[in-house]
């Protein structure tokens, strides 16, 4: 079983910001929709984050996001390769930077 | 063997004004990414100058991707007998590279990227600042090189 988020229809078509005071679609925001999809699915069922759709995806809420999950120590570095599937197909560079940016948190 | 002549002709004029069409659009899209480019530096510059530094509101966002759609426009519209497919590459890794050097070192995005002294102004401006202009320069350089 998998978990699917479609960054587009489930969040946001232009999510962007880092904090909770820079709008309503940040990578804070997208932290917490992240964090409680975890939570409420079983710890071996993956997730695939697919971002086809979207308008843009500033780096600092791919940054505060999903760096953010390490930093909080909701998952290691290690684990997060069997955890996530990162799906990018119009913009490729988001699936690189998230990985940069999870082995640099 | 006039008529091969005619044929031959015709058939390099046809090349000739296809080759020209292209050379027309791409320089479109040469005006229009050397004129994101001064926008979006623009915009990363006053949040930086700008107090109390704030994020943009939308212009940022919209003009990114302009610049974004316009490179690939640039791509789609070059003579491939002149350029290289690498070279495009390059251009477009630059430029996302100055896109994510603004998300996430000036306050265009969050005005928590950035760390501020105590009269709230930003510490590193000028580097940041340099910066900047340096990423973008780069950018319009390797346009011209590549005309």
């Amino acid at each position: 079983m998998m978990a699917t988020i479609n960054v587009a229809k489930d969040f946001s078509l232009m999510p962007s910001g880092r904090s909770h005071t820079d709008g309503s679609y940040t990578g804070e925001h997208f932290y917490d929709y992240l964090v409680r999809i975890m939570n409420s699915i079983p710890e071996d069922e993956k997730i695939i984050v697919n971002f086809d759709g979207i308008l843009s995806a500033g780096s600092s809420f791919l940054e505060q996001s999903f760096a953010g999950l390490i930093r909080k120590r909701n998952i290691t570095k290690s684990k997060f390769s069997d955890k996530f599937i990162i799906e990018a197909n119009d913009y490729p560079e988001i699936r690189e930077k998230i990985l940069r940016y999870v082995k640099e948190a | 063997m006039s008529d091969y002549l005619t044929v031959f002709s015709i058939i390099l004029a046809v090349i000739f004004f296809h080759y020209q069409n292209l050379k027309t659009k791409q320089h479109r899209c040469l005006d229009e990414v050397i004129n994101r480019l001064d926008i979006i530096t623009t915009i990363a510059l006053n949040s930086c100058n700008t107090l109390p530094h704030a994020r943009s509101q939308g212009e940022y966002e919209f003009n990114s991707k302009i610049l974004r759609k316009s490179i690939d426009n640039f791509k789609s519209n070059a003579p491939t007998l002149l350029l290289k497919k690498h070279e495009f590459d390059t251009l477009s890794r630059e430029c996302i590279e100055l896109l994510e050097y603004i998300e996430m070192h000036t306050p265009v995005e969050s005005p928590d990227n950035i760390e501020t002294d105590s009269d709230g102004k930003m510490v590193n401006n000028l580097q940041t600042t340099l910066k900047v202009h340096m990423l973008a320069n780069k950018i319009v350089s390797r346009i011209y090189k590549l005309l």
